[in-house]
């Protein structure tokens, strides 16, 4: 009996031991820079598009193989880390006159309050207040920020937000008035 | 049967590795500096911060020395002409445009690693900095961001992402909630304690 639990333990510590491994050779990728924001999420009785911003719904249309930038890209003060993100991209249906018909934004990997990219899905219908700015982060395409991105549930009309600190399940509707859509 | 002892290995794994983790209230993302030794000193560039900020940025990281059980000290931003000085600082304050950076339009932000020695916190120029904190209007409150920042600086996550949040953790410097509030409570403190 404790041979075989010896031989157990033996393996778990084995395959703890394959994962360091892992982890190693994955190390040669630039270090991650950790990312936290003083950032509120976004309220329900906060809906607003700022003048920086445009709000829009749409379509996610293509997700990106996760990358990263750094100083090289022209970030000051980041020569020693690098950013990761996943790029997303996304097609209008309908927005504030400001809002571009197809584009690209950022989905931070290492965000405090945590980003969830993994909540997206391709065809999935969405809501966006984003950055009018966009930005070449070393990918070729143009990148937009974010303050909030929502995935819409058809079935109850509510958008749900991929950041930790979003209040969750916002009536579609509120938006659409907001963008001067309804 | 040696399914039943597989699973019973791991039951003992999984419990070691449960009841190793601290059941603390408050929230880190890890310790970013590996040693208590020296001051905690954040660099600020004449070139790109306001003389103006530098009393409050001072105040700010004072917040956090010398709380009871922690070996943690930190002081008063070092306020230099020097680009070559605030290049090669490990701990630095920024006045950017942080947008242009990283693509995140929020009041400030901090960047860090666990365990990497170094933290960089950005105010975003591109906001009204003063006495009053909305971040919908974009306006923002030295003392509270920066110190919050600085919180992030020293490992602190935001308070309120753990699955039960308390009055406590709520009430807390790292709670980004949009009140004015600059004084670590007993959240924050116990934070700082359980990292230094």
């Amino acid at each position: 009996m404790f041979i075989k639990i010896f031989t157990v333990f033996s393996l778990c510590i084995s395959l703890a031991g394959c994962a360091s491994a892992t982890s190693t050779e994955e190390a040669a990728a630039p270090e991650r820079a950790h990312l936290s924001g003083y950032d509120t999420g976004l309220q329900i009785d906060e809906i607003d598009v700022r003048e920086t911003e445009f709000g829009a719904l749409g379509t996610i249309a293509e997700i990106g193989e996760e990358t990263y930038f750094n100083a090289d890209d022209g970030i000051a003060e980041t020569a020693d880390f690098a950013v990761y993100f996943t790029p997303v991209r996304i097609t209008t249906t309908a927005g504030t006159d400001d809002a571009p018909a197809d584009y690209w934004v950022v989905v931070h990997s290492d965000y405090s309050p945590k980003l969830d990219v993994s909540l997206l899905d391709v065809g999935d219908s969405i809501v966006i207040i984003g950055d009018d700015l966009s930005f070449d982060r070393g990918t070729g395409v143009m990148l937009h920020g974010f303050r909030y991105l929502a995935v819409i549930d058809e079935s109850t009309n509510v958008a749900n937000g991929i950041k930790e600190a979003d209040e969750q399940a916002i009536d579609v509707d509120l938006f659409r008035e907001s963008f001067g859509l309804s | 049967m040696k399914i039943r002892i597989l699973i019973s290995g791991l039951v003992v794994v999984f419990t070691a590795i449960i009841t190793a983790s601290p059941a603390n209230a408050y929230v880190t993302f890890g310790r970013v500096w590996s040693s208590t030794a020296g001051v905690k000193t954040p660099y600020a560039y004449t070139g790109n911060m306001p003389s103006s900020l530098i009393s409050t940025l001072s105040a700010a990281n004072l917040a956090w020395d010398g709380i009871s059980g922690s070996a943690l000290n930190t002081g008063t931003v070092s306020y230099v002409p020097s680009a070559n000085t605030y290049a090669n600082a490990p701990f630095k304050i920024a006045y950017s445009n942080i947008q242009n950076s990283f693509a995140i339009d929020v009041a400030g932000l901090t960047q860090s690693t666990a365990g990497g020695n170094s933290a960089t916190v950005f105010l975003n120029s591109t906001w009204s900095w003063g006495s009053v904190q909305n971040s919908n209007l974009r306006k923002a409150h030295v003392r509270t961001v920066a110190t919050h920042e600085f919180g992030h600086a020293y490992g602190l996550d935001e308070s309120d992402r753990d699955s039960n949040v308390t009055a406590s953790e709520l009430a807390a410097v790292m709670n980004s909630n949009d009140v004015v509030k600059y004084i670590p409570n007993s959240d924050d403190r116990a934070g700082i304690a359980y990292l230094y």
